[in-house]
C-alpha cells in the first residue's frame, strides 16, 4: 500500500514512536511518503516532499503559484475533482485556487491512504484524499482535541464526515473526539505511543542517603501544570523534605518568566533548576539519574516522557487526567493523584518517598513490566500494519 | 517648558491621555515620540514626532528621508542612504530620534518604560534634556528579579537618571533595589481619574446572583487561573454566582480551566470592548476581583472603586495603598484560591448597608488620592524639580 503520512514538520532522530512506525510499515511492504511544511531538514526513511512556501512578497508568490499550479497540469483531473468538491462547500473561488496552491503536493500524489498526523493538520485539506481517490486517516492528539476546540468549537464539524478511520493515542481523546461531534460508527484504532525498553536501561538508584532527585519533562506551557509544580515544591519544603527538582522543557520568554517569578517569589531557586530544552539523549541521561519522575500536567493526550520514565523503573506520580489515566496503573505502576492540586501532588510525593523499599522496587519492576509487555514498539507495527489494512 | 513623552507608541494608554491631556490644559509644551506616522485619536494640543514606523517600510523611509533633507547634511544622507539599503530599521529610527531631540531639545524627557531605555543609550551620560523614568509595573518587580541581564542593565542606567517618577510607594520600594537616580529626585505620583467621567453610583448587590468582574489584558501575571480555582470552590459550596473576565476570551488558558471546572455556566470570558462599555459592565457588577500576582497599582481597581464597584484584591505591589481591608474593599494573599473563595463567599453575605458603606469609602478614598488634578500638579511638580 501507498501511504502518505502529514505532518508539520518532519520527526527528529529522536523520535523513536514515528521512526519505528515507519520502518515496522516499510518492513511489512508498505510504501511511505512524508510530506511536511516548508523545512530545513529532511527526513531520513522515507520518501520526504515539502508544501509550498508562503510569500509575502506578493511578486514572488505570484511567479510561485504560476510554477505550483504548472506542475498540476499533468494532475488535471484531481484538480478539477477538488475544485468541485470544495464548490460544493461553497468555498469562494479565490479560497479554491490559495487552498489548491497549499495542497499541491498532496494533489500530486497517487496513494492508497492520506494519514493526518494531527487533527488539526487537516483543516483546509479535508477534501484532498477524496479528490485524489485516497482513503483519509487521521491521528488524534492532545492540544488537537484537548485546547483547539476550545477556540474553534466547530473546527472540525467537515473533518469528522470526511475522514474514513481514525487513530487515537488513548481512549481518553477518543471520548473526547465523540463529544466534539465524531460518529461513533466511524471505525478507529487505539494506538498508544511506544517505547523502546531494550534502550531505555534502569539505573539502581538508591536516595537513603541522597537528595531525592526530582524530574519532571514539560515544556513551560500552562497545560503543563508548572504553578501547581512550583507550588508542590513550595509545601515539600514546608515539610522538610531534601530533594531537588529538575524541569526539561523550553518555553516562550513570557512563560520563562512566568515560572521563573514564581521560583522567585517562593524562594525555591535551590530547590528547582529550570533545565530548558534538552536533546532526547540528554533527557534521557537526566532521568536515569532521577529518583521520581512527576507530571503535572492538567491533561495530556498519552505522554511519552511518562512511558519512558516507567520503562526505566522510575516512580512516577502525574494527575489522573486526559490519557495519563491509560499511561499510568494507579497504584501499581505509579500513583494517580485525584484532582489538580498541589496539596494532593505534595502528599502523594511524601507517601511516595516514605514507601519501604521493597514496595518501592516492586512498582518499579511493575511499571517496567508493564510498559515491557503492552507498549513495546513490536505491538505498535502490527497495530499500524493492521491500521491500514483491516478492511473498513 | 517643552516635556517630550516617550512611550513606544503614539496609542499610549488611558492614564497617560489622561496626563497629557491635563499637561496640555496647564499650557504646557507637549510632544510624544513613537515609532508611528500616523494616529487615529490624537490628544488634543500634544504635537506627534514620528521616529519612523515599525509596521511598514515605506513610512519608515518616508520619515526618515524627511528627516535627512530637514537636516542637509552630507554624513546625514550618507547614513540614511547606507541604512536603507541594508533594511535597517533601527539604525534610522535612532538616527530619527537624535533628529527629533535635536531639533526640538525638550527640557524633560519622559520615559514610560523601562525597556525604552536602551534606545538612549547614545544619551546616557552626556545630554541636554532631563531624563526621568516612571516606574509602573511588571517592568519593573518582576522582570529584572528573574532576568539578571535585565536587573544588571537597569542598575547601570538608574545612577544616570535625573527623575524617577512611581504610581505607588511600594514599586518605588522595589526600584530602589534596582538604584537610584543621582538627584535622589523621586515622587510617587498616583494615576488620576476624570472623576465626572466616573459617576458614583450608588446600588444594592444582586440578591439572587453575585455578579463578578475582572477586566484586564490576558497575561500570566494577572492570574485569573486562580481565580477560576477560587470559582470552582464556590461553585462546589453551592453559591449562586457569575463571573466575567473581560479581555480573555481568547486566553487558552482560562477557556480550559473553564471547561475543566465545569464552569461554562458561571463564567463568562469576554473579549476587550470600548471604555464605555466596560464602565457600564463593571457597573452592573456587585464587586470586582483583583486576581493579581503582581501590579503597581490597577487602575482598573481605581476606576471601579469611583463608580462603585467595590474590589476585592490581592495585596499585591500598591493595591493596599488604595484598599484599606474591610474598610473601602478586601484584601487576600496572592496566589491563594481558598482565601479568594472565602473572601467572595464572606462578602456575598453583606447586608446592603454595609455594601453601601464600603462603596462609599472606596470612592472616597479615589476622590482623596486619584484626582486628576492632583496626578498634574504631581507630575509637574516633578518636571520642576528636574529643572
Amino acid at each position: 500500500m501507498k501511504i502518505v503520512l502529514v505532518l508539520s514538520s518532519p520527526p527528529g532522530y529522536s523520535e523513536t514512536f514515528f521512526r519505528s512506525k515507519i520502518k515496522g510499515l516499510q518492513a511489512q511492504g508498505h510504501e511511505l511518503i512524508l510530506v511536511t511544511g516548508p523545512s530545513q531538514r529532511t527526513f531520513d526513511l522515507c520518501k520526504h516532499i515539502k508544501h509550498p512556501k508562503r510569500y509575502r512578497n506578493m511578486l514572488r508568490q505570484l511567479a510561485a503559484m504560476f510554477w505550483v499550479l504548472l506542475g498540476l497540469l499533468p494532475h488535471a483531473a484531481k484538480v478539477y475533482r477538488y475544485w468541485q468538491l470544495e464548490r460544493k462547500q461553497q468555498t469562494p473561488a479565490k479560497r479554491i485556487l490559495e487552498k489548491i496552491y497549499l495542497n499541491a503536493r498532496l494533489l500530486q500524489c497517487q496513494a492508497d491512504w492520506l494519514h493526518f498526523g494531527f487533527a488539526s493538520m487537516a483543516l483546509d485539506r479535508e477534501l484532498v484524499a477524496e479528490a485524489i481517490g485516497a482513503k483519509m486517516a487521521v491521528s488524534l492528539r492532545g492540544y488537537d482535541i484537548g485546547v483547539y476546540p476550545l477556540k474553534h468549537p466547530q473546527a472540525y464539524d467537515l473533518l469528522w464526515k470526511k475522514v474514513d478511520k481514525l487513530h487515537s493515542i488513548s481512549k481518553d481523546l477518543l471520548q473526547k473526539a465523540y463529544a466534539l461531534g465524531l460518529s461513533k460508527n466511524l471505525p478507529y484504532q487505539i494506538i498508544s505511543p511506544a517505547v523502546d525498553v531494550d534502550k531505555l536501561a534502569a539505573v539502581k538508584i538508591s536516595n537513603r542517603q541522597d537528595k531525592i532527585q526530582l524530574l519532571s519533562v514539560a515544556r513551560l506551557n500552562w497545560i503543563k501544570g508548572l504553578d501547581v509544580l512550583i507550588e508542590t515544591a513550595y509545601q515539600l519544603k514546608q515539610k522538610g523534605l531534601n530533594f531537588h527538582w529538575k524541569v526539561i522543557g523550553g518555553g516562550t520568554a513570557a512563560e520563562n518568566e512566568r515560572y521563573a517569578y514564581h521560583i522567585y517569589e517562593k524562594q525555591l531557586k535551590d530547590f528547582i533548576s529550570l533545565l530548558g530544552p534538552q536533546s532526547h539523549g540528554q533527557t534521557l541521561a537526566r532521568m536515569q539519574k532521577a529518583h521520581l519522575y512527576i507530571q503535572s500536567s492538567y491533561t495530556e493526550g498519552f505522554c511519552n516522557a511518562l512511558l519512558e520514565a516507567q520503562a526505566m523503573g522510575k516512580l512516577c506520580v502525574a494527575f489522573n487526567r486526559g490519557g495519563i489515566r491509560e499511561n499510568i496503573q494507579d497504584n501499581y505502576s505509579g500513583w494517580l493523584v485525584p484532582e489538580i492540586d498541589a496539596e494532593q501532588l505534595t502528599n502523594q510525593i511524601m507517601q511516595v518517598c516514605a514507601l519501604p523499599e521493597s514496595q518501592r522496587r516492586q512498582v518499579q519492576q511493575q511499571a517496567q513490566q508493564r510498559v515491557q509487555s503492552q507498549f513495546n514498539l513490536e505491538q505498535q507495527q502490527k497495530a499500524f500494519h493492521q491500521f491500514y489494512t483491516q478492511a473498513l | 517648558m517643552k516635556i517630550f513623552l516617550f512611550d513606544g507608541s503614539y496609542a499610549t494608554t488611558a492614564f497617560i491621555r489622561r496626563l497629557l491631556a491635563g499637561l496640555v490644559q496647564a499650557g504646557i509644551e507637549v510632544s510624544v515620540i513613537g515609532f508611528n506616522e500616523t494616529n487615529p485619536h490624537p490628544v488634543p494640543g500634544v504635537k506627534y514626532q514620528p521616529l519612523g514606523s515599525n509596521q511598514s517600510k515605506r513610512r519608515l523611509l518616508q520619515t526618515s528621508w524627511n528627516y535627512a533633507w530637514q537636516k542637509f547634511s552630507w554624513t546625514t544622507f550618507k547614513n540614511t542612504l547606507k541604512h536603507s539599503l541594508r533594511g535597517n530599521r533601527q539604525a534610522l529610527q535612532q538616527q530619527n530620534l537624535a533628529f527629533v531631540l535635536a531639533k526640538h531639545q525638550p527640557d524633560v524627557l519622559h520615559v514610560q518604560w523601562p525597556s525604552l531605555l536602551s534606545w538612549l543609550a547614545p544619551y546616557r551620560e552626556q545630554r541636554q534634556f532631563k531624563l526621568l523614568l516612571s516606574q509602573r509595573g511588571f517592568h519593573i518587580n518582576v522582570r529584572p528579579f528573574v532576568n539578571a541581564e535585565n536587573f544588571a542593565y537597569l542598575q547601570e542606567w538608574y545612577p544616570q537618571l535625573d527623575g524617577i517618577h512611581s504610581v505607588s510607594q511600594a514599586i518605588q520600594r522595589v526600584g530602589a533595589q534596582i538604584g537610584r537616580p543621582h538627584t535622589e529626585v523621586e515622587a510617587v505620583v498616583y494615576t488620576g481619574l476624570a472623576l465626572e467621567d466616573f459617576a458614583f453610583r450608588e446600588k444594592r448587590p444582586n440578591s439572587e446572583t453575585l455578579e463578578l468582574i475582572s477586566v484586564g489584558r490576558s497575561h500570566w501575571i494577572k492570574d485569573y487561573p486562580m481565580a477560576l480555582r477560587a470559582c470552582k470552590l464556590l461553585k462546589e459550596r453551592g453559591l449562586s454566582f457569575r463571573y466575567q473576565i473581560i479581555g480573555a476570551a481568547e486566553d487558552e488558558e482560562c477557556l480550559y480551566l473553564r471547561q475543566a471546572f465545569g464552569l461554562e455556566e458561571q463564567v463568562c470570558l469576554l473579549p476587550r470592548v470600548p471604555i464605555e462599555e466596560v464602565k457600564a459592565l463593571v457597573q452592573a457588577a456587585d464587586f470586582m476581583l483583583l486576581p493579581s500576582i503582581e501590579e503597581g497599582l490597577a487602575n482598573v481597581a481605581v476606576e471601579a472603586m469611583a463608580l462603585g464597584t467595590p474590589v476585592i484584591s490581592t495585596r499585591c505591589g500598591g493595591m493596599a495603598e488604595l484598599i484599606t481591608h474591610q474598610e473601602n474593599g478586601w484584601l487576600v494573599p496572592t496566589r491563594d484560591a481558598l482565601a479568594l473563595a472565602n473572601q467572595i463567599e464572606q462578602v456575598a453575605a453583606i447586608d446592603n448597608a454595609t455594601y453601601a458603606q464600603v462603596a462609599q469609602a472606596a470612592r472616597k478614598k479615589v476622590e482623596k488620592q486619584h484626582q486628576e488634578e492632583q496626578m498634574i500638579h504631581g507630575m509637574l511638580a516633578l518636571y520642576q524639580q528636574l529643572l
